[in-house]
């Protein structure tokens, strides 16, 4: 029977669960990211053909999986590779490109775009590309600069991630005050709470 | 503080207008309508325009304007470590080629090794918006560009110039200034 993912709802549940998401490679650390306390794992560079087993052992403990479609090695960002993506048991994607959104809700998964924050005019075309594309959530980067940018930023009328130099827990509680609903980091301590917590 | 002026998101006729500027003059080569990335337009910007420094995204233009005397910026977006360490591994060390990082809002948030693997000098480029975003990246930094907006708050604070716009930072028509610059640099 053919895995169906949870709704972009029930999607963006698992992320509130936990501020920081493990951001991380099929390697080594993809054991701690099982291990973390997140709902959800962001695969960022890993053989895209060859995520199956790994989006299982996800699944089998409990966690959603969202693949980074352009980081991946192994498929070019088009329709067929989100097919491909939804057949391996993706829960979510992410890529800048805003042309593939449709394509991604379309397989039931949850569509989330990338905004990258890089100058001020290329904020405005990529908050324009984002309201033509409609994605269920916004992953911006580099993250860690979003507190300082925040009002150039309009409200986009979905559910912000942040990612990109997010190193600390002083990291996260900022960018969670700034808004955002969680955040991604391959900082391994911020993948679970502080002991003394 | 040195002031200067950086061409970028203009065409190439504009360019003509800042031959001979009593100011330094830099140019975003990838931004530039009209105007290719190869080596003609290398020796056009270096050897017969006179700008000496030249911003540019692909290696092989950094290394041509390298080679004809000029000091290239190689673009680096700093967007997240993981992109940033593998960017630079993979690039190569050349004399005369720098480092154009953006946002330059991001290097007070750059661990030091990663502030050590880049190439000097470094231009701090893009989201600098405020008097303190300007002496936290001067700290790391050897140069930073501001955007005209950026700059009209930063020199003349006030409710006036409050407004933050979006996609109005284009800095290429600015007139250079005295004190400050849309290229500055520290030390």
């Amino acid at each position: 029977m053919q895995y169906t993912p949870p709704d972009p709802s029930t999607f963006l549940s698992r992320l509130a669960e936990y501020p920081c998401c493990p951001a991380t490679t099929t390697g080594e650390e993809f054991d701690h990211a099982l291990a973390s306390d997140s709902g959800v794992i962001v695969i960022l560079r890993a053989n895209g053909l060859d995520l199956s087993p790994f989006i299982a052992r996800a699944h089998k403990a409990g966690k959603n999986i969202a693949v980074h479609l352009d980081l991946v090695s192994g498929l070019r960002g088009d329709k067929a590779s989100v097919r491909w993506l939804a057949e391996s048991g993706a829960d979510a994607v992410i890529s800048i490109h805003g042309s593939l959104m449709a394509a991604i809700r379309q397989e039931r998964m949850t569509p989330i775009q990338r905004l990258l924050l890089v100058r001020a005019t290329q904020v405005a075309r990529g908050v324009a590309a984002i309201r033509r594309s409609d994605p269920g959530i916004v992953e911006v980067l580099p993250g860690v600069v979003l507190p300082h940018v925040r009002h150039l930023l309009p409200d986009l009328g979905r559910p912000l991630l942040a990612g990109g130099f997010v190193r600390t827990w002083d990291d996260v509680h900022a960018l969670l005050e700034s808004g955002v609903l969680a955040v991604t980091s391959s900082t391994e301590e911020l993948w679970r709470w502080p002991s003394e917590r | 503080m040195a002031a200067g002026l950086l061409l970028r998101d203009t065409s190439l006729p504009a360019l003509l207008h800042h031959v001979g500027a009593n100011y330094p003059v830099a140019v975003d080569i990838d931004s530039i309508e009209g105007l290719a990335e190869d080596e003609a337009a290398c020796e056009f910007l270096v050897g017969r325009l006179g700008f000496r420094i030249v911003l540019a995204h692909r290696v092989a233009t950094a290394a041509c304007i390298a080679a004809m005397g000029g000091l290239a910026l190689l673009r680096v977006f700093a967007v997240d470590g993981t992109g940033l360490r593998r960017s630079l591994e993979t690039s190569p060390r050349l004399e005369q080629i720098g480092s154009a990082v953006s946002p330059g809002i991001v290097l007070p948030h750059l661990a030091v090794n990663e502030l050590a693997m880049l190439p000097r000098p470094i231009l701090a480029y893009g989201l600098i918006d405020r008097p303190s975003d300007v002496s936290a990246c001067l700290q790391r930094a050897d140069s930073i560009a501001l955007s005209r907006a950026a700059m009209a708050r930063i020199l003349h604070p006030g409710p006036s110039s409050a407004n933050h716009e979006v996609g109005r930072d284009g800095a290429s028509n600015l007139r250079p200034p005295r004190a400050a610059g849309t290229l500055g640099s520290g030390t």
